[in-house]
């Protein structure tokens, strides 16, 4: 364990020095020229082949994996409340968007359009999604404690039951007939716009304020935190982000059935978040890449793998507690303007100069 | 027109009485001391004033709001400000994310505007707010140590921490709960010195609990006495000094022979 901690950390430094070499304009371009980069591979690598089906499905799902993971991980990371019924919002946006592309828009006669129209159906999913967030919020947050728990377990198997008994959309058989829409390159844009939102909104005092809620909630609402807002709010941008999640994932498999939006799926999506670690973007990204690749690559072991894969689950938890990377972030996903160093060039630039020329207070009284 | 006036205060815990019948009229840039034996209902009454108890009984007015039934981020958004006995910071937020979220409710943005980050708003408001308390660091000396988780602070500046984040929220009253506990004579005094400079140089009202007397015999100008959830004296500290009845409180009846 320590030989790797030093080895990590050797390259972390070497990494550092080399990074602070490159010029600042390379600097900037970095991150987005390597988004960029991927999105043209996400289009190109599949189509020479280079990619085949199988790894192509894989990735998809470990685009999916990312957007439920972060999504869950703004209520339980995040904002630290315990919702266990990520699964349930995934199933109103699979559904709602399937209905969309199977039956709303060849009706309205736009069936040659429905390719274009498929980020409109998992908008309008999402949105679904997270309208129904707001019903389950609004009622579990008016307590506090283990009630968000309750409900959200409730609510996943409620809506599982709902779906088993409307015939309409196919019941316990499932509902099938959607185009495969889902590419890996619309994957991947959606990946990176769930990264962006956010990323932006935790590095807002929006989203300090849900931050603070995790912390101490009644010190929150004592430095003038809406604790009620920002909770409700929150926990509806996660379902909206859960809403897409499903959409795609129904339009990968060109199937759904209600089992697959089951509690073991939501299960799969805490997993995720803790084993990447709570409150940190690149630990969801890394989380739901390793848990997804891992399972993938233990398919052979058959039965074996559900013993392995919780196996690795226990030892993690034992020696490192947070997850690969709880509370910490890489720093290409910080906002250039939050980090530390941006902060001390502020403090030079702006805050120094000003207070120069006041009065000398009993804490600097050098001045 | 008193900022803060206080009307027959009374709260209870199921049976037992932690303050009764509680009045205060507070001038705009008064600084009173409340003092009194633990369990004295000292701070329920600042719980009281903002908002994390609901009082049995009486009234609060501040700058005119009537405070009793808001919940309390309305409370402290209408301008009061407060630390606490036992420190409270966000522990495994930086020091400047600590400070900044005091200012939660000065946010001129909505959520949705903050994802996108739509036009200048959200960039000029962000940076507006960090740059606020950037500066209050710079002034309560924590700048250099922006970066910190909160926790990594030593005792003493997590104490300061506190304040800088009451003060983040631009309040016009401030409430500190024991801000001298636990510090040693050093930085006792200069606890002092600070308090009365951040109510000059800020224009606060500061209501102060505090169980050294030598910060609330020093900095005072009136102290009320707690006694079991009774104001048993009221008045400038030299006349507090010498009540019989505060020195009975304290010390026990066979002292004031």
């Amino acid at each position: 364990m320590g030989k790797v901690k030093s080895l990590i950390s050797a390259f972390k430094e070497r990494w550092d020095a080399f990074y602070s070499s490159w010029p600042e304009p390379v600097k900037r371009a970095a991150v987005p020229g390597l988004v960029a980069f991927f999105f043209l591979a996400s289009i190109f690598f599949p189509a020479w082949g280079i990619i085949n089906l199988y790894w192509q499905q894989v990735l998809i799902y470990v685009g999916i994996n990312i957007i439920l993971t972060l999504s869950l991980n703004l209520v339980n990371g995040y904002m630290g409340e315990f919702s266990v019924g990520h699964a349930g919002f995934m199933a109103v946006g699979a559904y709602v968007s399937s209905i969309l592309t199977v039956w709303v828009f060849p009706k309205l006669g736009l069936s040659q359009y429905t390719p274009y129209l498929f980020p409109l159906a998992l908008i309008i999913g999402g949105l679904a999604a997270g309208l129904t967030g707001l019903v389950v919020a609004f009622p579990s947050f008016r307590t506090r404690g283990d009630y968000l728990a309750i409900v959200t377990l409730s609510w996943n198997m409620i809506v599982k039951s709902v779906l088993e008994n409307i015939e309409a959309i196919g019941g316990p058989r499932g509902f099938m007939g959607m185009p495969k829409l889902t590419s890996l390159a619309w994957v991947y844009v959606w990946v990176v716009i769930t990264i962006w939102l956010i990323r932006n909104l935790v590095y807002s005092n929006y989203g300090r304020g849900a931050l603070s809620i995790r912390e101490d909630e009644i010190a929150a609402s004592l430095v003038s935190v809406d604790t009620r807002t920002v909770k409700i709010v929150t926990f509806v941008i996660a379902s909206f982000f859960a809403g897409i999640a499903g959409g795609l994932y129904a339009h990968v498999l060109v199937f759904i059935n209600p089992k697959a939006f089951s509690i073991l799926k939501s299960t799969d999506i805490l997993v995720m978040v803790y084993l990447g670690g709570i409150g940190s973007i690149g630990g969801s990204i890394l989380g739901a890449t390793v848990y997804t690749v891992l399972l993938e690559l233990l398919r052979p072991l058959q039965v074996w793998r559900w013993v392995i894969g919780p196996l690795l689950l226990v030892f993690l938890m034992i020696f490192r507690p947070h997850g690969i990377m709880g509370m910490r972030e890489w720093k290409f996903l910080m906002p250039p303007e939050e980090r530390p160093e941006s902060w001390r060039k502020e403090r030079e630039l702006f805050v120094l100069p000003k207070l120069a020329s006041a009065k000398a207070n009993p804490l600097n009284p050098e001045k | 027109m008193p900022i803060l006036k206080i009307r027959g205060l009374t709260h209870y815990f199921g049976g037992l009485r932690a303050v009764h019948d509680f009045n205060l009229d507070l001038e705009e840039g008064e600084l009173i001391g409340i003092i009194g034996p633990n369990g004295a209902g000292k701070t329920t009454v600042f719980n009281l004033i903002t908002g994390v108890y609901r009082p049995t009984a009486g009234e609060i007015i501040f700058n005119g709001h009537n405070l009793v039934g808001k919940r309390p981020e309305q409370i402290i958004s209408l301008g009061i400000a407060r630390t606490f006995q036992t420190l409270r910071l966000f522990k495994n937020l930086t020091v400047l994310d600590n400070v900044r979220i005091a200012r939660f409710s000065r946010l001129k943005y909505s959520p949705v505007e903050a994802m996108f980050k739509v036009g200048n708003r959200v960039r000029e408001s962000e940076k507006e707010t960090r740059l606020k308390c950037l500066e209050l660091l710079e002034i309560m000396g924590l700048a250099d140590k922006a970066d910190w988780l909160a926790s990594g602070l030593p005792y003493g500046l997590q104490k300061r921490l506190e304040i800088a984040r009451a003060l983040a929220s631009e309040p016009r009253l401030l409430l500190l709960d024991e801000p001298a506990a636990g510090m040693n004579p050093a930085e006792i005094s200069e606890l002092m010195e600070l308090i009365q400079w951040i109510r000059r140089e800020f224009g606060l009202t500061i209501i102060l609990i505090e169980h050294q007397m030598k910060v609330v015999m020093g900095i005072c100008e009136r102290i009320k006495v707690l006694d079991f959830g009774e104001t048993i004296a009221e008045g400038p500290p030299a006349e507090i000094q010498n009540n019989p009845r505060v020195i009975e409180a304290y010390l026990g009846e066979e002292a004031v022979v």
